[in-house]
């Protein structure tokens, strides 16, 4: 009863701060205490968050969802991963991250964010009081049984990951923070304030940072746990996260262009908009069972009052874009398409058709039956043939970009400072062209190299220009630049890591794999490497009954690694779960699942993958996230020059 | 029990947020937005400075931008300078 009176108390403090905050225009000291609600809201969240844990911990099997979620066997990071191991349970944490998000904003120190924090309150409230609804009323993680049992049934298998305790949380912190900048840009509508673009910068990147994360963090995780051999299958609720991933990609880019040019201003409104409501869709695929997907909960009513609050969004981002059209005016013109605006504007043109071709794909199961009255599906094959060219502008735009000036540039010297990448993407394609004999392999490789290469290369000349300058080696001179424009150059490290990834996206078109079945004792022959099948070990603990394979990796004669895949049943669960063992290498990862065993033998059928150059996607990640985190934990050194008269000069006349 | 933590809990958050309610309000009218943005414009003008010496940006292109910035510089600079004349450290 706590837990849930807790949460019915957060509702009343969120609604009061959506009230009190609009009203203190009037009353100045209203605006206080609408910000003390907001961070009473997150109390009484986290307060009732904090009971499911301890009641999952206590293994208080009374709660419905604590059976359901965890079991007397559990490892303690599962026991506090079971929090959002369920639809009620992820609800709850959906509800804590947004609070604690609310709570954080509203007392932000920012000069240039205050003024809009009492209209973003009520926009934050509003989400805080419909997500903590539904949860409370809907789904509440604090039902009870009837019948108290021994022993729970358990998390799902499946979930018993590493990552399952970081990646939800990640993922949620990326979808959820996006409904700030969307507040804010919501604020900015009402109160007649264009200039919110700054303000939100860092808001913007910390949940597109985190959303990015998550995603290659859920990549990982059905790598390592679901037994496909990939890494990404453009399933339903893997599109719904990308979206909004995209359209915040645009986001940030396009604010650049806003906030130095005051330009863009209709569109930055709209893509706020568009990638906060593409985060509520993207919880309304997974939590109303619409699309049938591995990463879905089952079919819930608050399916349709995400929906409403969907429709609710979108009507009114977009009736607000349209009331405050005439002051969305661009304050200055395009000079010229060569220039880094108009760069900035054909990569957002590119990431629109990708929001675009997903939302199709993804949407078209439900789509086509409702047209033509049968399901029509699309699969990897369409995404990939669809994204892919996309992802190449991208990729090439990106470059282009990064040695181009703003207002105008010229094409000579664009052309000029591109010549040394091209070169080196021109040499590293055509090695991979003779080595592969691959067209496709070859582009790719091209154009990662092109934008990788140009991320370097620019910033190694920036630093050398600024160390001539002021005397600097040329490795203090990298740190001076990333310390004094953290989003410039921690923009060429998430470039360089997103062309890193690009390279080991390529690996998947060389992947291989074969199903055998072999006796201990017994060995095969796979991709240049000799299987020796040792022995097989099944025991029993409390939960589940365990098939170990001891495989030895031979390779030129020497052995080079002992595999160890597992096929388990989980008794509560009733279903086989893969434990997949591999052997992974810069050059490429090697795969093996244990697929079935025979009763009768111990005979085994092994399914072997061998991967290239996956390791290379999670070193760009890394690249790619470290980049990220630069460029919002730095802050640019200028803080105090314009604080004092004196300050002011001296910086001036620097 | 829970329901009399329920509405301890209650009872103090509530006396926690109605409590500016009742005092007085301390805000002060600053001009820190416009100190930012001048911040954020001598930040610009750094960067412009490195792309000028990189060959990123033109002489031409370098000379017009600068003065577009310097303009701007000076506006918010006398803005502050009549609001704040002594700084605010």
């Amino acid at each position: 009863m706590l837990g849930r009176g807790l949460l019915f108390v957060a509702i009343g403090f969120a609604a009061f701060a959506s009230l009190a905050a609009p009203a203190s225009a009037r009353r100045p000291e209203l605006l206080v205490a609408a910000r003390r609600a907001m961070v009473a809201a997150a109390i009484a969240i986290a307060g009732s968050a904090v009971l499911l844990w301890y009641a999952l911990f206590a293994r208080d099997f009374s709660l419905s969802y604590v059976w359901a979620s965890t079991s007397r066997a559990a490892q303690p990071w599962y026991t506090f991963s079971a929090l959002w191991s369920g639809m009620a349970g992820s609800l709850l944490l959906w509800c804590l991250i947004l609070a604690v998000y609310a709570a954080v904003f509203v007392r932000t120190r920012s000069p240039l964010l205050r003024p809009f924090v009492p209209w973003a309150i009520p926009v934050l409230g509003a989400c805080v009081v419909f997500f903590v609804a539904i949860t409370a009323v809907f789904e509440n993680p604090f039902a009870r049984l009837d019948v108290v049992p021994a022993d729970g049934r358990g998390m799902n298998p499946l979930l018993h990951s590493p990552g399952m305790v970081i990646h939800p949380p990640l993922l949620y912190a990326g979808l959820i923070g996006l409904l700030i900048p969307f507040a804010v840009a919501v604020s900015a509508m009402v109160t007649k304030r264009p200039d919110w673009i700054g303000a939100v910068r860092r808001w913007t990147l910390v949940p597109w940072l985190a959303l990015g994360a998550g995603l290659v963090l859920g990549g990982s995780w059905a790598y390592t746990e679901l037994g496909w051999g990939g890494y990404w299958g453009w399933d339903p609720v893997e599109n719904a996260a990308l979206l909004p991933w995209l359209a915040a990609t645009a986001f940030v880019h396009s604010s650049m262009v806003e906030d130095r040019r005051g330009m863009l201003r209709v569109w930055n409104v709209f893509l706020a908009t568009a990638a906060a409501t593409l985060a509520v869709f993207g919880t309304f695929l997974t939590r109303s069972g619409l699309l049938s997907s591995v990463h879905a909960f089952a079919e819930s009513p608050v399916g349709r009052w995400f929906f409403v609050f969907l429709g609710v969004q979108t009507v009114l981002g977009l009736s607000l874009l349209a009331w405050r059209w005439p002051m969305l005016r661009a304050d200055d013109r395009f000079d010229s398409a060569v220039s880094k605006e108009g760069l900035f504007l054909v990569n957002n043109f590119v990431f629109l058709a990708a929001v675009f071709v997903v939302l199709w794909g993804t949407l078209l199961p439900l789509t086509s039956e409702a047209i033509w009255g049968r399901e029509i599906a699309v699969g990897p094959p369409f995404f990939n043939r669809v994204f892919s060219p996309l992802a190449a502008i991208l990729l090439v735009v990106a470059a282009i970009g990064s040695v181009t000036p703003w207002r105008r540039g010229s094409s000579r010297a664009i052309v000029l400072r591109l010549t040394g990448p091209a070169i080196a993407a021109t040499v590293l394609a055509g090695v991979t062209l003779l080595v592969t004999r691959r067209a496709d392999a070859s582009g790719v490789v091209w154009v990662a190299t092109l934008l990788g290469a140009t991320s370097l290369i620019e910033t190694v000349r920036a630093a050398r220009a600024r160390g001539a300058a002021t005397g600097s080696s040329t490795r203090a001179s990298v740190a001076a630049l990333l310390a004094r424009n953290p989003r410039r150059y921690g923009g060429y490290l998430v470039h360089l890591g997103v062309a890193v990834m690009v390279i080991g996206f390529a690996g998947s078109l060389f992947r291989t794999q074969t199903q055998v079945e072999v006796s201990p004792g017994g060995s095969f022959d796979f991709a240049g490497y000799t299987f020796v099948y040792r022995e097989l070990q099944r025991f029993s603990p409390p939960d589940k009954d365990v098939n170990l394979a001891v495989v030895d990796v031979r390779r030129g004669g020497g052995a080079i690694a002992t595999l160890r895949p597992q096929l388990n049943l989980h008794r509560n669960w009733d279903q086989p779960q893969s434990e997949i063992a591999i052997r992974s290498t810069p050059r490429a990862d090697l795969y093996l699942i244990l697929a079935g065993t025979r009763a009768t033998s111990d005979d085994t059928v092994f399914r072997v993958h061998h991967n290239p150059l996956v390791m290379w996607v999670w070193i760009g990640a890394v690249i790619a996230v470290l980049g990220g985190l630069s460029a919002i934990a730095l802050r640019p050194r200028r803080r105090r020059e314009a604080s004092t008269p004196a300050t002011r000069q001296a910086a001036w006349t620097r | 029990m829970d329901a009399l933590i329920l509405v301890g809990v209650l009872l103090v958050l509530t006396a926690w947020v109605a409590a500016p309610l009742y005092g007085r309000d301390a805000a002060s009218a600053t001009d820190d937005a416009t100190r930012a943005r001048l911040d954020a414009l001598l930040g610009r003008l750094r960067e412009l400075e490195v792309d000028h010496a990189s060959g990123l940006v033109t002489d031409d292109g370098y000379a017009q931008q600068r003065a577009e910035t310097e303009a701007e510089a000076a506006r918010l600079t006398q803005r502050l300078d009549q609001v704040d004349p002594n700084g605010t450290d």
